[in-house]
C-alpha cells in the first residue's frame, strides 16, 4: 500500500508540475523581501538569515498542504481504500513522503542558494540543508494532520494554516536556532537534536491521527 | 452472508433511514429504488462500510469481499486507466506492475471496448469512457458482494447491455449485486427493495 500510494502520487504530481514551481517561486520571493525590505546591510541580514530561511520555508510548504487529500476525498479514492480495507496509516504516510521529497527536501537543498542573498556563509551550508531537510519533514506531518482535519470543509486554508502555524513554533525556534548557532561558530547539536526529537514525535503521531481522522471525516461528511 | 437488522442512520439530525432490516443472499441482484434524496446513496454507502449505522446492527461475514462503485468515480485524472486500475488492486493487497496484470487490465478494458485508450491519463476520455475504467474494475477485482450506485450513468446503450450481462455472469458465479439506479434495469430475476418515506421496503 506506502509503496503503491509513493508510486501513485509521484506519477500524479510530476504530471502537474505547476503546483511544485509555484511553491519554490513562492519561497523565493519571499526570501527575496527581506533584503528588499531591510537593506544591504551585511550583518543584520546575517543575523535575521537564519529565521528569514525558516518562515519562507514553513509558509511555502503551507502553499499546497490544502490539496494534500483534497482530490482523493472528493473522487472517491478514500473510499475505495475503506472499502477495499487498505491501510489509510501507510496511504497517508506515503503522500507525506512524496510531499516532503517534492517541497521540503528541495526547499532545503534550495535554502543556502538563497540564503547568499542574505550573506549566509556558504561554510554552514551543509548544516543549513541538514535542519531544513529534517524539519521540514517534521513541518510536513503537522501539514498532513492539519490538512485531515480540514478536509471536510470548503476553503479550508485559511482554517488549515490557523491550525498548523501554531504547530511550527518549535520547529521555528529549534530549526533557526540550529543554523544560528552554525553562523556563530558554536556546536548545533542542542538545537539539532531537539528538532530531530520533534519530527520523530511528529511522524509517530500525525500520520496515524490523520489515517483515523480521514475516516471519521468520511463518516461525517 | 450480510445481514442488516433494524438499521437507522442518521446526518445532522436528519433521519436518512430507519428500521432497515435485510439479508443480503448470494447469487443475487438487488435493485434498490427511491426518489431523489430517498437514501439510496447513504444506504450503499452503510453497506459498503465507508459510514457506520446510527442505530441497529450490520453482520458481515468474514468470507465477504466487497467492491463499492459509488457516485464518486474512485479515479485519479492525471493517471492513466492502467495506473488507476493496478492502484485499485493494490488497495486491496494485489500487486501490480508485473505483465499479468497488464494482460489483465487490457482484458478488462476490451470487455468495454476501451482498451486501446489503456496509456492514456483519464483527463482526456470523455464521461462515458471514465465510467468504463470505474466498471473495468469489478473484471479485476475478486469480489463476492457488488454494491454499484447508478452503475448505469453516462453509459450508452451498447455499454448498459454489456454491464447486464456482466452483472448475470457475477450472479452465475455466486455472487451479490445491490444496485441503485433511476431507472429499473432489464435483469431477470431482480430482487426490489424501495426505500420509501425513509424506511426500506422488500418486494421480493
Amino acid at each position: 500500500m506506502f509503496l503503491a500510494t509513493l508510486s501513485r502520487e509521484y506519477q500524479r504530481v510530476l504530471r502537474n508540475r505547476s503546483s511544485i514551481a509555484n511553491m519554490l517561486a513562492f519561497f523565493a520571493l519571499i526570501v527575496i523581501c527581506y533584503p528588499l525590505a531591510l537593506g544591504v546591510e551585511k550583518e543584520l541580514l546575517v543575523t535575521l538569515s537564519p529565521v528569514a530561511l525558516w518562515v519562507s520555508a514553513l509558509l511555502s510548504l503551507l502553499l499546497n498542504t490544502h490539496q494534500l487529500f483534497e482530490e482523493d476525498f472528493e473522487n472517491g479514492i478514500i473510499d475505495q481504500i475503506i472499502v477495499g480495507q487498505g491501510s489509510l496509516f501507510w496511504y497517508v504516510l506515503a503522500k507525506a513522503v512524496c510531499f516532503w521529497t517534492l517541497s521540503g527536501l528541495i526547499l532545503a537543498i534550495l535554502g543556502p542558494l538563497l540564503g547568499g542573498m542574505l550573506y549566509l556563509p556558504l561554510s554552514v551550508a551543509p548544516v543549513t540543508i541538514f535542519v531544513l531537510a529534517v524539519g521540514s519533514f517534521g513541518a510536513v506531518m503537522i501539514n498532513v494532520l492539519a490538512a485531515s482535519l480540514t478536509i471536510a470543509l470548503r476553503n479550508n486554508s485559511i482554517l488549515l494554516s490557523l491550525i498548523a502555524l501554531p504547530l511550527f513554533a518549535p520547529t521555528l525556534i529549534f530549526g533557526a536556532g540550529a543554523i544560528s548557532n552554525a553562523i556563530e561558530g558554536i556546536s548545533v547539536s542542542v538545537p539539532l537534536t531537539f528538532l530531530s526529537a520533534l519530527t520523530l514525535i511528529s511522524v509517530a503521531i500525525c500520520p496515524l491521527g490523520a489515517a483515523f481522522i480521514l475516516r471519521l471525516s468520511r463518516d461525517l461528511s | 452472508m450480510l445481514r442488516v437488522s433494524d438499521g437507522a442512520y442518521r446526518f445532522d439530525q436528519r433521519m436518512i433511514f430507519s428500521q432497515a432490516s435485510i439479508e443480503l443472499e448470494p447469487e443475487s441482484i438487488y435493485f434498490l429504488k427511491g426518489e431523489n434524496g430517498a437514501g439510496k446513496t447513504t444506504f450503499l454507502e452503510v453497506i459498503a462500510g465507508v459510514r457506520t449505522l446510527s442505530a441497529g446492527m450490520m453482520s458481515v461475514e468474514d468470507s465477504v469481499r466487497t467492491h463499492y462503485i459509488g457516485h464518486k468515480s474512485g479515479i485519479s485524472k492525471q493517471l492513466t486507466a492502467y495506473e488507476n486500475l493496478t492502484y485499485a488492486l493494490a488497495i486491496r493487497g494485489v500487486r501490480g506492475s508485473n505483465i499479468n496484470t497488464r494482460q489483465g487490465v487490457e482484458s478488462a478494458l476490451n470487455y468495454f471496448g476501451i482498451a486501446h485508450l489503456i496509456d492514456l491519463p483519464l483527463a482526456y476520455f470523455s464521461a462515458g469512457q471514465k465510467r468504463k475504467v470505474v466498471l473495468a474494475a469489478l473484471l479485476l477485482i475478486d469480489a463476492s458482494v457488488l454494491l454499484l450506485d447508478e452503475p448505469y450513468t453516462s453509459l450508452d446503450q451498447p455499454s448498459c447491455a454489456l454491464l447486464n450481462k456482466l452483472l448475470l455472469q457475477f450472479r452465475d458465479k455466486g455472487c451479490t449485486v445491490l444496485l441503485t439506479s433511476h431507472v429499473q434495469p432489464q435483469l431477470e430475476r431482480l430482487r426490489l427493495l424501495e426505500l420509501k418515506d425513509k424506511k426500506l421496503v422488500s418486494y421480493s
